[in-house]
């Protein structure tokens, strides 16, 4: 099976010449070295950063960067594979770590404001987990729909549980720690937010949100 | 007496508990052994195990020097950087600023709450700016310790500002539902100073 690189190496040869495809061979992410198609949509959101990033150094006007044509190789002209992060969240500078790879994750899909939009819904879930059930574990996935990107966040953990999940809905509810918004505004950040509370049991959040491609 | 195989095992045996780093077990040797060429084996490797387990103390000794070091290094780390992670700057006579940069947890929160009050009362300064610029998300909890900060501020006699909110900031703040009636936000530092300057220069001409 031809690896990305072996895949991609004639088209750059004659899209930028043999000089400069070599020296853009040089920096490219270590994912390339994997059979094309296997790569996850992160991963190939990496190597399209790098190859468009040096298309646009050494493209000619006369030449156009044939960069639908490399991503169409780097897939194999399917979807890519979900990306997925998994996190134990159990003291506050976990909520920093999620918070940075929810940026880190949806950079490229969403635009700057979609990226804090999610970071901080993300930030907002692991935040409950560390405050009332103090352990749990939460994650983030990122998945290509085709027509769409779709981040995906779960926050699971077997802490007490909500017993005024009605009165949180509702806006009632004044927490002594926070505002009492947490929950209804991660709920206006995304696109659907599902709460699966039983008290004394645990808590599952489940969460997303979509952007029609080519919009950020 | 003569080689036999217990003296054999009892040898491979000592070295093979040395090579599982246990260095304090010694081949015995009876006080009447015959001088034998094997009692020169027995006796080495005797010896050999006692510098081992001398090596052993003192390597360890200095592992856990070296760890106590490496504690306090990051201690003093962890220290310097809590302190630079709050600058509190005076700009001028009465006006401290305050850039916030990167992430803010709880104890970041409580910490530059508890040291920018001791500099609002220590300075008796009359303006406080809070800069954001540099955070990149806020959520409820970051934004209630912002609104917590600013009314601390006015309770010890201050007026306070909030700039530097981005406009990814400020939708994700807007979405979020979050009251922001209760602090003055201004677009960028240099426009609170401004309002600053201008109040300071009323102050003066009224009481001219």
């Amino acid at each position: 099976m031809l690896t990305i690189l072996e895949a991609i190496e004639p088209m750059m040869t004659d899209a930028l010449g043999l000089a400069a495809a070599r020296s853009v061979f040089r920096t490219l992410p270590s994912a390339v070295h994997q059979p094309t198609g296997s790569l996850d949509v992160v991963e190939v959101r990496d190597v399209m950063l790098h190859l468009e990033t040096s298309g646009r150094l050494f493209a000619t006007p006369s030449r156009p960067f044939p960069a639908e044509l490399l991503r169409d190789v780097v897939t194999r002209g399917s979807a890519a594979k979900p990306s997925e992060k998994r996190f134990t969240v159990n003291s506050d500078h976990d909520v920093l770590v999620v918070q940075r790879a929810t940026q880190a994750l949806c950079r490229g899909f969403f635009d700057t404001t979609g990226c804090v939009r999610l970071a901080t819904a993300s930030s907002e879930l692991a935040r409950n987990i560390y405050m009332y059930a103090k352990q749990g574990t939460l994650t983030l996935r990122l998945s290509d729909e085709n027509t769409h990107w779709r981040f995906d966040v779960s926050a699971v953990d077997d802490g007490p549980g909500i017993h005024n999940l009605d009165e949180i809905l509702r806006g009632e509810y004044r927490s002594r720690t926070g505002l009492g918004r947490g929950i209804i505004g991660t709920r206006a950040l995304l696109d659907e937010l599902n709460i699966d509370t039983t008290p004394g049991k645990g808590t599952r959040i489940t969460g997303h949100r979509r952007l029609r491609k080519g919009h950020s | 007496m003569s080689i036999t195989k217990e003296r054999i095992e009892q040898v491979v045996d000592v070295m093979a508990r040395a090579a599982c780093k246990e260095y304090q077990h010694r081949v015995s040797v009876p006080d009447d052994a015959p001088e034998d060429a094997f009692l020169e084996i027995e006796m080495g490797m005797n010896v050999v195990m006692e510098d081992l387990e001398r090596a052993e103390v003192a390597r360890s000794r200095y592992v856990a020097e070296i760890e106590a070091k490496n504690v306090e290094i990051a201690d003093r780390a962890a220290m310097a950087l809590r302190e630079l992670s709050t600058p509190i700057i005076s700009v001028w006579d009465g006006v401290l600023t305050l850039p916030i940069i990167g992430m803010v947890d709880t104890v970041r929160g409580a910490e530059m709450m508890d040291q920018l009050l001791t500099r609002v009362s220590e300075d008796q300064a009359e303006y406080v700016i809070i800069d954001i610029t540099g955070v990149s998300v806020v959520d409820t909890r970051t934004a209630d310790s912002f609104i917590r900060m600013s009314e601390a501020v006015r309770l010890v006699g201050a007026q306070c500002f909030l700039t530097g909110i981005s406009p990814a900031i400020a939708q994700t703040i807007a979405q979020l539902g979050i009251d922001t009636s209760r602090i003055r936000t201004l677009r960028r530092l240099s426009d609170a100073l401004k309002v600053v300057f201008e109040d300071l220069g009323d102050k003066r001409k009224r009481s001219a």
